[in-house]
């Protein structure tokens, strides 16, 4: 976010309220001991530019504990427990406080901390503020007790952390903004306001990738040219030994290092391409065999190297990876082709590599912090190999002009477990982040897929598919619940690394026989629009279930079993595990 | 001493975008009486806003008599002099 008057902020959120008013309701929550209306209003506004309907409330002022008893409709929860509202009750300077009064506050306040912890646990995304003792300004050259009871209490955060929670660093916003301009003393005098617009605005700023990647707009792909990108020096005319990022150059050290952050990015699930005007033989060799490369083949997921302009490179690599020209970002160093992908392709971000190369691995981190959300899941570590098996894909399917020859060809394969236990991470995964192919758009909790396995009515079923490149892992999810005889698909999604195959129509086909054999006579199913899912509005119709009824873009339909007409595909092999 | 031209344009400004009115609807009558919703969230804003606007600080005594247009005026320019 930009610098911008908090009065811009009021008046513009204004108009994108009502700009966003038809997209499905994002509700988000802060439940803080000190006044936070600010900051609701920069987080709404942020969110409102991104096209997203937030729906940001407050909890009641120091309510924390009993407000996370009822915070189970909210999509994202924001806790904020100022210690400096906390300690301002006691009648006594903070540092004079005896010890047996830090315990008791310590006890008190991590047994409400484990509470507001599990309260929460159904959330999909629980932000936690860090605790601070900044707002004292205590002597820093000696010991001091809410330093250090603030740090305990963060270990306590740190110790008892959900797979929803993310540990938001106080210390870190209070550094970038400014001790002199993070604090309004006046305003918590008057209205318990702790904090500035500044401070605020930096905070926002520190969890946007966060909500981002939340409500399904995070980035996923860093596309980077080559010549004085990668390396310091023009291929073509300085030649393979020519060319400079060596860890040991003086200049060639800060491509390396950038190189390094990518390849520790394409661990962490993001994507990574090349994007360049280069003979493509020429890049490959520097890639498969220059010692001082530090991006290997293995991190590079796609690569359009030829003379083609940038712009249409660029839509062809989403078109191969699949992803919205929004999720990418874009590396050049080049002011003539960064001005013409933003011109063209303005849904880009694009980073010019600065012409003071010692700033570049800098810059580039900053724009990571801005844009990307690293978690620390597991399930992202393969990633890139799939993607990677995609883009191949796509590419083998350019050569074939008929396309049930290529699906054919592909020998699918389609694996559906139904309610296993080891698979709740990656389905309640893939429910946060699916977007194109999700005919409700409900996100679940690894808690609320667990939930489903315990009752008795309700079943999720994952597809996992490989083809002759590769494996691309649990990739479909369909959630049912049954009322005697009749079913209901609740949620029916896929990734978008596996469209356009006519996968769905074969699970369909198992989802419906596995209803039909537990006795179930009819399936009512929904579809509710949103943004991005408008390919698959018409999914349930082309399956052949009969529109009931259509209020607002929400469309109801219903199917009797011995009615369905299965989709008659034969060249996929489907295995179904109870 | 000549005054600020621009200030009661600024402040209407600032007073529209706080209280979602048109500039137009903001004159030298307005006040807590007869803005509908200027509640306590509202003159948070106000406050956070016309410093923010004018880069001034509004002292701690004063924060509370700012709920009428005339006065907010004044105590801006005697701020800014």
């Amino acid at each position: 976010m930009e610098k911008i008057k908090y009065s811009e902020i009021l008046r513009s959120s204004l108009k994108l309220k009502k700009e966003v008013s038809s997209q499905k309701p994002y509700n988000l929550r802060i439940l803080s001991n000190v006044t936070c209306n600010m900051l609701g209003d920069v987080i709404a506004y942020g969110l409102y530019g991104q096209g997203v309907n937030a729906k940001v409330s407050l909890g009641n002022y120091d309510n924390i504990l009993q407000d996370s008893f009822s915070a189970e409709d909210q999509q994202a929860v924001i806790v904020h427990y100022d210690l400096y509202g906390i300690l301002g009750k006691k009648d006594v300077y903070c540092e004079d406080l005896a010890a047996d009064q830090i315990r008791d506050i310590e006890e008190t306040l991590t047994g409400e901390l484990g509470m507001i912890i599990r309260n929460l646990s159904k959330v999909p995304c629980v932000i936690f503020d860090s605790f601070s003792s900044a707002a004292w300004a205590v002597n820093p050259l000696r010991r001091n007790l809410v330093r250090e009871l603030a740090g305990r209490l963060n270990e306590f955060l740190e110790q008892n952390r959900t797979s929803n929670m993310t540990v938001a660093d106080i210390d870190w916003v209070i550094r970038s903004t400014g001790y002199e301009s993070s604090f309004d003393f006046k305003l918590y005098n008057l209205t318990k306001t702790l904090y500035t617009i500044d401070f605020n605005l930096e905070y926002s700023r520190m969890i946007f990738p966060l909500l981002l990647k939340v409500t399904g707009h995070g980035k996923k792909a860093v596309i980077f040219d080559c010549d004085n990108t990668l390396w310091k020096g023009i291929l073509g005319e300085d030649g393979f030994d020519g060319i400079d990022m060596s860890f040991h150059s003086k200049a060639g050290s800060f491509y390396h290092q950038v190189q390094q952050m990518a390849v520790w990015l394409s661990k962490h699930g993001l994507l990574i391409g090349l994007c360049s005007k280069n003979n493509p033989e020429d890049v490959q060799q520097v890639v498969d065999t220059h010692p001082d490369m530090a991006l290997k083949n293995e991190n590079i997921v796609v690569s359009e190297v030829n003379w083609n302009d940038k712009a249409s490179n660029l839509k062809q690599i989403a078109s191969e990876l699949n992803i919205g020209l929004d999720s990418l970002v874009f590396v050049d160093d080049s002011p003539f082709e960064i001005n013409l992908v933003r011109e063209q392709l303005p849904q880009i971000t694009c980073l010019q590599v600065p012409e003071a190369v010692e700033n570049y691995p800098r810059e580039f981190a900053r724009l990571l912090n801005t844009y990307f959300f690293i978690g620390s899941g597991k399930a992202d570590l393969e990633k890139t190999l799939q993607y990677k098996q995609q883009a191949q894909r796509n590419k083998s399917m350019r050569e074939f002009t008929d396309m049930d020859s290529y699906l054919k060809s592909l020998n699918i394969k389609i694996d559906l477990n139904i309610d296993q236990a080891p698979e709740t991470e990656r389905v309640a995964q893939l429910t946060q982040k699916t977007n194109q192919f999700n005919l409700c758009t409900n996100r679940y909790t690894e808690s609320q897929i667990e939930d489903i396995l315990k009752s008795g009515d309700r079943h999720f079923i994952s597809a996992t598919v490989s083809d002759k490149f590769g494996d691309s892992g649990l990739t479909g999810v369909v959630i049912v619940s049954r009322d005697g005889q009749d079913a209901r698909i609740d949620d029916f999604l896929m990734s978008c690394r596996i469209m356009g195959r006519n996968i769905e129509r074969v699970i369909m086909d198992s989802v419906v026989v596995l209803l039909r054999d537990m006795g179930c006579q009819t399936i009512r199913s929904r579809y509710i629009p949103t943004q991005k899912n408008k390919p698959v509005s018409d999914f349930y119709g082309q399956c052949g279930f009969c529109l009931q009824e259509e209020n607002g873009g929400i469309k109801d339909y219903t199917l009797q079993i011995d009615k369905y007409i299965p989709s008659g595909i034969s060249y996929m092999e489907t295995t179904v595990n109870n | 001493m000549e005054q600020n031209p621009n200030l009661e344009e600024r402040l209407k400004d600032v007073m529209s975008a706080v209280f979602e009115v048109e500039p137009s609807e903001i004159n030298e009558e307005s006040s807590q009486d007869n803005i509908s919703g200027w509640d306590s969230v509202k003159s948070l804003a106000l406050i956070v806003s016309l410093e923010e606007e004018f880069g001034v600080s509004i002292p701690l005594e004063e924060v509370v008599n700012m709920t009428n247009f005339k006065y907010i005026k004044l105590t801006i320019e005697e701020l800014l002099k």
